[in-house]
């Protein structure tokens, strides 16, 4: 009991982690942003902003030097790769373990 | 028809670097005149960015230095933004790209003439409406 004041559905609000709460919380702004907002300590998102203010300005090719640096060209890439896969990869009744037809066991 | 969309514009040095300026407004003269003074006085406070006493060459470095500042968009250069072009490695992504003249490398000076040189080149383009195929980007 806080400031007296029960939470009827599980355990006394003193018994949560800050982890759980905070997860109540960032549900209840979410459900309602036009009152709320939550952000974590630590986990704003000016770096993230930063890292696409240098991606505007950069200019190819070193644009691209950048993008690898940081390590985004690696991730479209795998993106990329995963919706290859994904749309023109493997059909019903084959798997990655199937040799392929040109190969030696085909 | 593809003018009227168009914010931009770019410039090339003779390194190969390329430069995005946005299409000035026509508020140019005075932004840039404005700026500029602000640079001279940055550079030299003591002058107060006054004209009166500095030569031709000191008024067109900081003319060029504002077009920097005022207009770039973006480049395939570091030295606009403080660093040397072979040092990408050393990039923060925490911090914000921001053209300041002063954190221009001492090597960058020419390319400063030479990039201000062809974005007045360029934008008299834009202030030029005789020819059609180099009308200005507003109504």
């Amino acid at each position: 009991m806080i400031q007296g004041h029960r939470n009827p559905f599980g355990k006394a609000l003193r018994d949560y982690t800050v982890a759980e709460l905070d997860f109540v919380l960032e549900m209840a702004a979410l459900d309602d942003p036009e009152h709320y907002s939550f952000s974590r300590a630590g986990a704003k998102d000016a770096p993230a902003a930063a890292m696409t203010g240098w991606v505007n300005v950069l200019r190819e090719p070193l644009k691209q030097r950048y993008l690898e640096l940081i390590g985004v060209a690696q991730g479209i890439r795998s993106v990329a790769a995963w919706q290859a896969r994904a749309t023109g990869g493997l059909k019903p009744g084959f798997s990655r373990k199937t040799p392929p037809a040109d190969g030696p066991g085909g | 028809m593809s003018d009227i969309l168009k914010d931009s514009f770019t410039v090339k040095d003779s390194t190969g670097g390329e430069y995005s300026f946005k299409i000035p407004s026509i508020v140019f003269d005075m932004q840039v005149s404005y700026k500029a003074a602000e640079i001279r006085r940055r550079a030299y406070p003591d002058g107060g960015g006054a004209l009166g006493s500095i030569d031709f060459q000191a008024v067109q470095f900081s003319r060029y230095c504002a077009f920097l500042e005022l207009y770039l968009l973006g480049a395939n250069r570091l030295w606009p933004y403080g660093l040397a072009d072979d040092a990408i490695e050393k990039l923060d992504p925490k911090t914000q790209p921001a053209v300041n003249f002063e954190k221009f490398p001492v090597t960058s000076a020419d390319l400063v003439y030479e990039v201000g040189g062809a974005f007045e080149e360029a934008y008299a383009q834009f202030r030029r409406p005789g020819d059609p195929d180099k009308r200005p980007p507003g109504p």
